[in-house]
């Protein structure tokens, strides 16, 4: 379990007690929290009040970079390109350790994760359409690789 | 059938402008813009914001040359406006002295730390851990005669005490 990991109920189950209603602050929250204080984010979140069941409504905090990582879970290819670029653009982000952690946006690296499948008639039918294939695509459990006559594939090119 | 990789070099420039605003500066960028994808007006001013943190990790006190220079401003006018904008953003605290053509750093943010600086890191967090506890060694080290205010607070406090503070009253 990571750092960030290990404090995730802090963050998203702050006591109402130590959080008022203002939207971007945490100043109270500096006692508590000071491994967030030592990274100097702690003017970085954005404050919920949700209610919960049986004890009463609950202020959620949540930094803007755990907003990215959130979003980083689903984002691969452009939309990890699309998330990087709101990060650098975010004016209250200045922290970018975790984002580059995340394995989503460090398989930019050059990683070969299948992003995008794209398939179409001509594509199929003109067999120099094919991308040139030197040697197997790793990651392919999409459908079944033929080494001579490339990636044949039961998908929705015969809708087409 | 077309199959594109995440890794296609042009996602990988975006990945390495993410590191320069983690941990790089903006002459880093700029060694390296032919290679990076390009960055906007209100990017840059963020990273060179970054990068004023991390001079001013280097040093307390940074004379407007450096930042001139680091930063490829041309004019003090526009330094300060940079400078102001990343005090208000939360980034750095200090004064700007124009007398002397510096800036005093009181107070600044910490950047990423760079995959190669995480063991350095952790053992300038040690020490600064065990300092207290050095204090304390120091300050019951002393005999009392010399220091009549450490036998007060042995009187009053106990060790237990201290480690371990009492719940409020109910």
């Amino acid at each position: 379990m990571t750092l960030f990991e290990s404090m995730c109920p802090l963050l998203f189950f702050w006591p109402a007690t130590y959080v008022r209603e203002s939207a971007c602050y945490l100043q109270p929250h500096l006692t508590l929290c000071t491994t967030f204080a030592a990274l100097h984010t702690w003017n970085v979140c954005t404050c919920y009040r949700v209610q919960i069941f049986e004890k009463g409504p609950l202020d959620v905090v949540v930094f803007v970079f755990v907003q990215y990582l959130i979003l980083a879970n689903g984002a691969r290819g452009r939309a990890a390109v699309a998330l990087v670029q709101q990060a650098i653009s975010n004016p209250h982000l200045f922290h970018f350790g975790e984002l580059i952690d995340h394995e989503n946006i460090s398989a930019l690296d050059g990683a070969p994760v299948l992003s995008v499948l794209c398939c179409s008639h001509k594509s199929q039918k003109e067999p120099g359409a094919n991308p040139p294939r030197s040697q197997p695509q790793p990651c392919l459990n999409l459908g079944i690789v033929d080494q001579q006559r490339g990636p044949v594939h039961a998908s929705c090119g015969n809708f087409f | 059938m077309t199959f594109n990789q995440t890794g296609s070099p042009d996602t990988k420039g975006w990945l390495d402008l993410l590191k320069i605003f983690a941990f790089g500066t903006y002459a880093e960028y700029k060694a390296n813009s032919a290679n990076l994808p390009q960055i906007d007006d209100a990017q840059a001013i963020k990273l060179k914001q970054l990068t004023v943190v991390s001079l001013a990790c280097d040093s307390k006190v940074i004379p407007y040359d450096v930042l001139l220079t680091a930063l490829e401003l041309k004019d003090t006018r526009t330094l300060e406006d940079c400078i102001i904008e990343g005090m208000y953003a939360g980034l750095f605290v200090g004064k700007l002295d124009q007398k002397t053509k510096e800036f005093h750093v009181t107070e600044t943010a910490g950047r990423d730390c760079k995959p190669g600086e995480l063991s350095e890191m952790i053992s300038v967090l040690k020490a600064w851990v065990e300092v207290p506890f050095h204090l304390f060694a120091v300050f019951f080290s002393l005999p009392p005669a010399s220091c009549p205010s450490r036998a007060r607070v042995v009187m009053r406090l106990p060790v237990a005490r201290i480690c371990c503070p009492a719940r409020p009253a109910l």
